[in-house]
């Protein structure tokens, strides 16, 4: 029998602290579902995300049930669909989105990931035409979720590719106003985009992967925040910062193990391969299930005071540290999520105007993912929009990281308005966007930033 | 164990001293015992222990505790012994049913009692049982329970519920596997 303390524990994680699995995501690999027509195409994909699929919502809550841990999200990820439908037309795109959403439904995962390409180094015809058909697949579906990579380290980033998904975004955005722009949420720009993902809305079945496979993201924040808390309490002199950094390291690794128990029963009972785990903090608009409650405890007053990316650093890193030996396969973003809408106390940072964009900016350089699930004011210009992601992607560049950008214009509000998305996309205000239209100029260059050299590091 | 061979189940009280499990695990191999399995514990100063162990056949179980008993003249062993019949139970076949159940509320009378009547009620075999009291008085139970008699999870997570209500405790019921993964490094 093991020792009481460490049973209550585990207890409380799971009991007090929010610990869950928060996504059991299924790769599936859909290039053989090309046929010459459209159509046949779409009927294919249907029945081979049914074949695989359909016991995945079922299994994974009876391994929940058994385990007694819920997996909040069940989810698909797909091969990039530009590679499926290449050489088919604008119209066949939205076809495919409408295909991979009945699907999605049919099987009863909450989101599908995979309306996808991948124009790192340049455009294709096919991912030029997924990205023109963008808004109208969006429109046509409720659980598709899209991402483009528009730069790497290796390759730079496409320009272009950059402004024309800032014009995408605010498109999504208008076309769903009464949403609040919701659409736009289900859109990713990535830099370095991981090929295997359970996280939506940038999770895709990149090329190189199994022919299906099961992917686990887990959770966390309050776990380790109440972590953190304890060990303030219980320390008679204030510790060290290594000492916190511990802390995270050991909780991350907790998480991390429940996660990897729960995605390889998953994959054991539905006789697939278990990819990867994700190790990432992912937060919730749930009250104590927020990375931004961490900063707090770990010193500063306000998120995005000095000191907030110095912390951020330090989470990321012991995150990683203890989640890469739980795991036997740690993959995908691996970090700290810092989703502002998704997360109660990040969001409040906004409202108080303690968390400007650029310290934002700032602290995703050190984290993962991005600027994810910001809220700008529906007047921010598509230029402009591009511009944002082109600064976050040049530090994914620059640093060999995935950095990622899901910015929401909302239609028909201003900066300090209020929008709420529902359920685990939670609540914010919107961000200032400072210099709005004055990045045109640059903008209106196009072409490529090269790849950056690999020495001379400084 | 071959044929010429009885097995018995001991079970020794004694006020707790250094030395005692060297006396009776001395006694035991003295007599050509063969020891299969031990549990020991120590509460308020009280030594328990219950071994699991095979015996030539000329020795009774009387024999046995009269060894045990003369180790200490001045404070005698309290000894029990039963011959075991029937094939060894191996404990089930399966570690897939084995979960932890904590049970956590405010100390009171029949406490255990009631969280174990659960358990019977729902043909919940308990393997193993530790009890504390906290300093703020709040009792604590944790159980070692196997689960393969039992109705459906489904059904057995409502009913806890419901107890958990009824009766003002916390229960959590979770599967063993979950404990071994947050604390243990070992391949899960």
């Amino acid at each position: 029998m093991m020792r009481s303390d460490q049973i209550l524990a585990t207890v409380d994680m799971i009991q007090k602290e929010n610990l869950d699995v928060r996504a059991v995501t299924m790769g599936i690999d859909l290039l053989d579902c090309r046929s010459r027509s459209c159509a046949e195409t779409c009927r294919r994909i249907k029945e081979k995300i049914c074949l695989h699929a359909g016991r995945l919502v079922p299994v994974c809550e009876q391994i929940s049930e058994k385990y007694g841990i819920s997996v909040v999200n069940k989810r698909i990820a797909v091969t990039p669909v530009a590679y499926v439908g290449a050489g088919f037309s604008h119209a066949d795109f939205v076809d495919i989105a409408g295909a991979l959403d009945e699907a999605a439904s049919e099987v009863g995962v909450d989101f599908l990931g995979g309306f996808s390409a991948n124009v790192e180094n340049g455009t294709s015809r096919s991912a030029a035409t997924l990205m023109e058909a963008m808004p109208d697949a969006m429109a046509a579906t409720k659980k598709v979720c899209a991402s483009i990579n528009v730069g790497s380290s290796r390759y730079g980033i496409n320009m272009d590719a950059v402004a024309v998904m800032g014009r995408v975004i605010k498109q999504l955005a208008e076309d769903s106003s009464d949403t609040g722009g919701f659409s736009a949420a289900r859109l990713v720009v990535f830099t370095n985009q991981p090929e295997a993902n359970p996280f939506m809305a940038g999770a895709i079945h990149g090329p190189g992967q199994h022919e299906v496979v099961i992917n686990v993201g887990v959770s966390g924040p309050g776990v380790v925040a109440r972590a953190l808390e304890r060990k303030l309490a219980e320390s008679d002199n204030t510790p060290g910062l290594h000492e916190l950094a511990e802390v995270i390291k050991q909780t991350a690794f907790r998480v991390t193990r429940c996660g990897e128990l729960i995605g390889r029963r998953v994959s054991s009972v539905l006789g697939i391969p278990f990819g990867i785990v994700d190790v990432s903090l992912a937060p919730t608009p749930k009250v104590g299930d927020s990375v931004g409650e961490i900063l707090r405890i770990m010193g500063v007053d306000a998120i995005g005071a000095p000191g907030s990316t110095a912390i951020v650093a330090l989470l990321n890193d012991a995150v990683k540290k203890g989640g890469t030996f739980a795991s036997q396969s740690a993959g995908g973003l691996s970090g700290a999520f810092i989703p502002v809408c998704e997360d109660a106390e990040l969001a409040k940072a906004v409202k108080d105007n303690t968390l400007p964009l650029e310290k934002l900016e700032a602290m995703t350089a050190v984290c993962s993912v991005g600027l994810d699930m910001i809220a700008v004011p529906g007047s921010v210009d598509a230029a402009t929009i591009g511009a944002i992601i082109a600064d976050e992607m040049a530090i994914g560049m620059i640093n060999s990281k995935t950095t990622a950008v899901r910015i929401i214009p909302v239609p028909g509000k201003e900066a300090g308005d209020f929008v709420s998305f529902g359920g685990l996309f939670g609540e914010s205000a919107l961000l200032e966007v400072k210099n709005v239209g004055r990045s045109s100029r640059f903008m209106s260059f196009g072409g490529k930033i090269p790849a950056p050299i690999n020495s001379l590091k400084n | 164990m071959s044929d010429n061979h009885k097995r018995y189940i001991i079970s020794v009280m004694a006020a707790d001293r250094i030395g005692i499990i060297h006396d009776i695990t001395r006694t035991i191999s003295a007599m050509g015992g063969d020891l299969a399995d031990t549990r020991q514990q120590v509460l308020q100063g009280y030594f328990s222990m219950i071994l699991y162990a095979s015996f030539p056949k000329k020795l009774s179980g009387q024999d046995i505790v009269d060894a045990l008993t003369a180790i200490d003249s001045e404070h005698p062993f309290e000894v029990s012994v039963k011959p075991v019949t029937g094939p060894p139970d191996n404990g089930p076949a399966t570690m897939n049913s084995r979960y932890v159940l904590t049970a956590r509320g405010s100390d009171r009378i029949g406490f255990v009692a009631l969280v174990s009547g659960f358990c019977a009620d729902h043909s919940i075999n308990i393997l193993d049982l530790s009890t504390t009291t906290g300093s703020d008085d709040t009792y604590t139970m944790i159980l070692l329970v196997d689960l393969s008699r039992c109705p459906p999870m489904q059904v057995l997570r409502t009913h806890l519920e419901d107890f958990s209500t009824e009766n003002g405790l916390s229960l959590l019921l979770q599967h063993q596997d979950i404990f071994r993964a947050t604390n243990e490094i070992g391949m899960i």
